[in-house]
């Protein structure tokens, strides 16, 4: 070999150092980029041909650059991701929750549930004080505006669920398509056998991020495309990508209220979807199981509660004398829909604090006849139930207000106009056979109070009740803390693993300074030794000359 | 050996720190709020128990303030029985002095203008109220139970009034016994208050024992002078104002009872009551028939003592004699009713009692817990800010060196 070839040895060595250093700045340059993995070049000896010896050195070649990385270890932190993203999202949806119904404190339902209690048995104190009686209708109203924000939290919640699927699913198809394009970037670099190493960390990292929102699995070609599906479905595939896209339909809640529900069809097959892991599956989750078990829990509370206090107060007498007034509307019989009734809405005299007599139903022992225009016709009994009297001539069932009218304290019936003079007329009711005791009767006042002792919710298999307002509400948010805990320490495993595996890929993939700088120092040796072989060759070549 | 990348290093350290930084704010939440649970994940099982124990506090501060109003209810009744039993008891002396033959009609009639005020004075204890509520009226607590009633004067515009009197019977005559009615609703007008009673014809002052007689109890009056009898006498039957107007007037006071806006009579034996401990509801009343009428005997509190005041103004010794054992049975009724509310307060204290240690003791198993033991919270929290310093050092000494610093 002349010297010459030796120029080219040293030329060949200065450029595999410069490409050293090259590949030590972009490391460093790159020591915090997500998913990066570090590069590093794979050399070669070259050689040549030689007459006397055969094979000889022929300075370095840089065969290629590789990036270091495990891409097993990817896979599983992408099965993980899937877990991760599900239960990330379970717990900071169990977390709104939690914090919507603020417990233990004393702005939750439970403090509100003794207080409109309370209320009864102060009134049951001063059954005639009419500000005892406007506190129960203030309580009322506070355990049921109390029972409305905590209800329309959550539903505000379950439609936030929705908000987010749609936004999580724009990413979902971001994702996919640059993941569709990135295959295409490293077929077309890697047919010419080389690596398209950026490209696929960007591409790793596109997955692992995907693998957060949907289940996927992957494989991956001989042309280093890879084939994304998701339980089943091809997203992504060398030769297309599949855009995902919302769709909306309308649901009835059982309180009757409407919401646009989304859900996820393929854009292109129009094929229904649902993911079977990740966030976007812990979305539909959480709108579907989750929160409506809360809702429907905090639901049958509010019904069971207007139901027993109703029930309990229609045997009452109000301060008028009357009895079957509701107390709650009884309607209302959802958490957003409860309400105190109209009449105790509207007169604090129509709360049944009284206990009375007993309720007798009763017949009018002869058809009576009535005239329009006369004094009201005396009946058997006084203390008639509102609205328990149906009065019939032959089979027409006659309409009061529109027919007769009748004072139920009383006891008399009047004809409201003359096209039933003289029929006789069967008339049946309901009346106590005590009536009213008095101003100073509270026994249902008190009777409306101990509800909250008793066991009105929870029936079990024989029907009987087994808890109370406060045992059935304390065990159901018991058993949301369960839920938050068991959320929570799923996610912390999942979590734990993951960063596990995150450990172990950075061992190989992520980069040193250290390493680096150790490199840059080689190299930086190299180059110069290289050089100083091309100085010394050339002063040889010098000497040479001269010669 | 595990190749450890920069990366890794900070990204590591920077967990540890959060994970210890987030552990330190932990604590700090339990310190600044003094409660260890602030949310139900914070210890499911304590929160449910929690709540419940919440409730049980509140149930139990509500019965101790029902307990507290019945006392007060109850004492009351107490002060207005035992002023009923003074009264009582004075009566008796002014009966026994009464009875003694040394006495004349003239003293019988000064015995009986105090008798007559101590029994006026009785009714109105009979009336006592609780927070504007009468107490022995039962349930009936806005109607006074035994309202003194005054007769309307007679002028034909009173004639719609209640308690205006006429006499039925229509032919009305000296000897024949007739009853004071209400003009209004026809009832009888009974338990006549002795003594209240006046009956005139302008200047013509008509005088018990010498132109009438009167059964004061059952309000009916016999004229024993033919001018009275003709006064009173309407001639034909009641429709109307059917005694004779003009001059003649005739006014008393009575005990009446409790009546509604629809002019029933009431009951005054509904109970009154309050709840004292879950599932335990007590009535606190003394209901008026209780107070007034004895079981055994029957003898009526009202009835028996304007027997007696009739028997004072009407000079009968041998009636009030008898007077002494009806005022004896009146005493035991009233004592017997005493007793009840003495027991019915002491079953109320005792219950306090028992609701104020199970308060206690339900606070502190509340604040068990609920509230941070600080003692512990803060040793724990010293502990975690010297483990966090610790790693704030050790993570400044691990990040600081590199090869670089070297070259």
């Amino acid at each position: 070999m002349g010297l010459f070839g030796l120029l080219g040895v040293a030329t060949k060595g200065m450029t595999m150092a410069q490409t050293g250093m090259d590949l030590a700045g972009q490391n460093i340059s790159n020591a915090d980029v997500d998913g990066y993995s570090r590069k590093r070049m794979n050399l070669q000896a070259d050689y040549r041909m030689d007459g006397t010896f055969g094979q000889m050195g022929f300075g370095v070649n840089v065969l290629n650059i590789e990036r270091m990385r495990n891409t097993f270890i990817d896979q599983q932190i992408q099965q993980k991701n899937q877990e991760v993203g599900y239960y990330t999202q379970q717990d900071a949806t169990l977390q709104s929750v939690e914090s919507i119904f603020t417990e233990p404190s004393d702005t939750g339902v439970q403090k509100y549930v003794d207080q409109f209690f309370d209320a009864w048995q102060n009134l049951a104190n001063n059954p005639t004080d009419l500000s005892a009686r406007t506190m129960v209708k203030t309580n009322g109203e506070i355990l049921s505006d109390v029972f409305h924000t905590v209800g329309n939290a959550l539903q505000e919640l379950r439609s936030t669920q929705n908000q987010q699927i749609e936004t999580s699913v724009e990413k979902v198809n971001n994702l996919t398509k640059e993941i569709f394009n990135l295959n295409r970037e490293i077929a077309a670099v890697e047919i010419n056998n080389q690596h398209a190493n950026d490209s696929r960390d960007k591409r790793d990292q596109d997955l692992k991020e995907l693998a957060k929102y949907i289940d996927i699995d992957t494989t991956e070609d001989s042309s280093g495309q890879i084939t994304v599906t998701t339980s089943g479905n091809i997203i992504v595939a060398p030769a297309f990508q599949q855009n995902l896209a919302t769709v909306s339909a309308t649901r009835t809640l059982p309180d009757g209220t409407t919401v646009n529900d989304v859900g996820i069809q393929f854009a292109d097959s129009r094929k229904n979807y649902m993911p079977q892991n990740g966030q976007i599956r812990a979305l539909f989750d959480c709108r579907d199981t989750f929160i409506p078990q809360y809702q429907a829990k905090l639901d049958t509370l509010a019904a069971s509660i207007v139901t027993t206090v109703n029930t309990q107060h229609r045997l009452g007498y109000t301060m008028n004398g009357y009895s079957g007034v509701d107390f709650f509307d009884p309607n209302g019989t959802t958490a957003t829909a409860m309400n105190v009734s109209a009449s105790v809405e509207s007169d604090v005299n129509n709360i049944a604090a009284a206990a009375g007599g007993q309720i007798v139903a009763f017949t009018e022992p002869a058809p009576v006849a009535l005239t329009f225009g006369n004094p009201p016709a005396a009946l058997t009994n006084k203390n008639i139930l509102a609205n328990s009297m149906r009065v019939v001539a032959g089979t027409t069932t006659l309409v009061e207000g529109t027919d007769y009218s009748v004072d139920y304290v009383r006891g008399t019936i009047q004809l409201l106009h003359n096209g039933y003079n003289g029929t006789p007329l069967t008339i049946d009711y309901q009346y106590s056979d005590n009536g009213s005791k008095g101003a100073g009767d509270n026994a249902n006042a008190i009777a409306i109070a101990q509800l909250r002792e008793k066991a009105t919710m929870n029936p079990d298999v024989l029907g009987t009740n087994s808890s109370t307002f406060g045992e059935y509400y304390s065990a159901f948010i018991g058993k949301l803390g369960l839920a938050k805990n068991e959320s929570a320490s799923n996610l912390d495993t999942r979590t734990y693993l993951v960063k596990q595996y995150q450990t172990q890929q950075d061992s190989i993939a992520g980069v040193s300074l250290d390493d680096e700088m150790a490199d840059i120092i080689k190299y930086q040796h190299v180059y110069a030794a290289s050089a100083r072989v091309i100085s010394i060759t050339g002063e040889m070549l010098d000497t040479l000359i001269k010669m | 050996m595990n190749r450890v990348s920069t990366r890794s290093v900070t990204q590591h350290m920077q967990e540890l720190l959060a994970n210890k930084y987030s552990q330190l704010t932990n604590i700090q939440e339990q310190l600044s709020t003094g409660k260890r649970l602030n949310r139900p994940s914070d210890s499911p099982v304590d929160v449910a128990n929690d709540l419940k124990l919440r409730s049980t506090s509140a149930i139990l501060s509500q019965n101790s303030k029902n307990i507290s109003d019945g006392l007060n209810f109850m004492n009351v009744s107490d002060t207005a029985m035992t002023s009923m039993d003074t009264i009582i008891q004075r009566m008796r002396e002014l009966a026994i002095q009464g009875s003694s033959d040394t006495v004349s009609a003239n003293d019988r009639i000064s015995i009986q203008q105090e008798t007559q005020q101590l029994f006026k004075q009785l009714v109105a204890l009979t009336n006592s109220n609780y927070k504007g509520d009468y107490i022995f009226g039962g349930t009936q607590s806005k109607i006074q139970p035994y309202p003194i009633e005054t007769s309307a004067t007679d002028t034909p515009a009173d004639y719609q009034k209640l308690h205006m009197a006429y006499f039925n019977g229509a032919t009305l005559g000296v000897g024949q016994p007739a009853q004071i009615r209400n003009s209004f609703d026809n009832t009888a007008m009974t338990n006549i208050i002795p003594g209240s009673l006046k009956i005139a014809n302008g200047a013509t002052t008509y005088v018990e024992g010498k132109d009438f007689t009167m059964d004061y109890v059952n309000g009916i009056i016999t004229p024993t002078n033919a001018a009275l009898a003709v006064d009173i006498s309407d001639g034909g039957t009641f429709a109307g104002p059917n005694y004779k107007m003009g001059a003649f007037s005739i006014t008393f006071e009575r005990v009446g009872q409790g009546k509604d806006v629809y002019g029933t009579t009431v009951a005054n034996t509904g109970n009154v009551l309050r709840e004292i401990e879950p599932g335990i509801v007590m009535p606190v009343n003394i209901t008026g028939s209780e107070l007034t009428v004895n079981p055994s005997t029957g003898i009526d509190m009202m009835s028996s003592l304007i027997k007696f005041n009739q028997n004072l103004l009407q000079n009968n010794r041998q009636g009030i004699s008898s007077a002494i054992t009806d005022i004896d049975s009146v005493m035991q009724t009233l004592l017997t009713a005493q007793s009840k509310n003495g027991a019915r307060v002491n079953r109320f204290t005792a219950t306090q009692d028992r609701n104020d240690s199970q308060t206690t003791e339900t606070d502190s198993l509340e604040s068990n817990l609920e509230d941070v033991d600080m003692a512990d919270a803060i040793s724990k929290f010293s502990l975690t800010e010297n483990v966090y310093n610790a790693a704030l050092k050790a993570a400044s000494k691990t990040i600081q060196p590199s090869l670089t610093d070297y070259l």
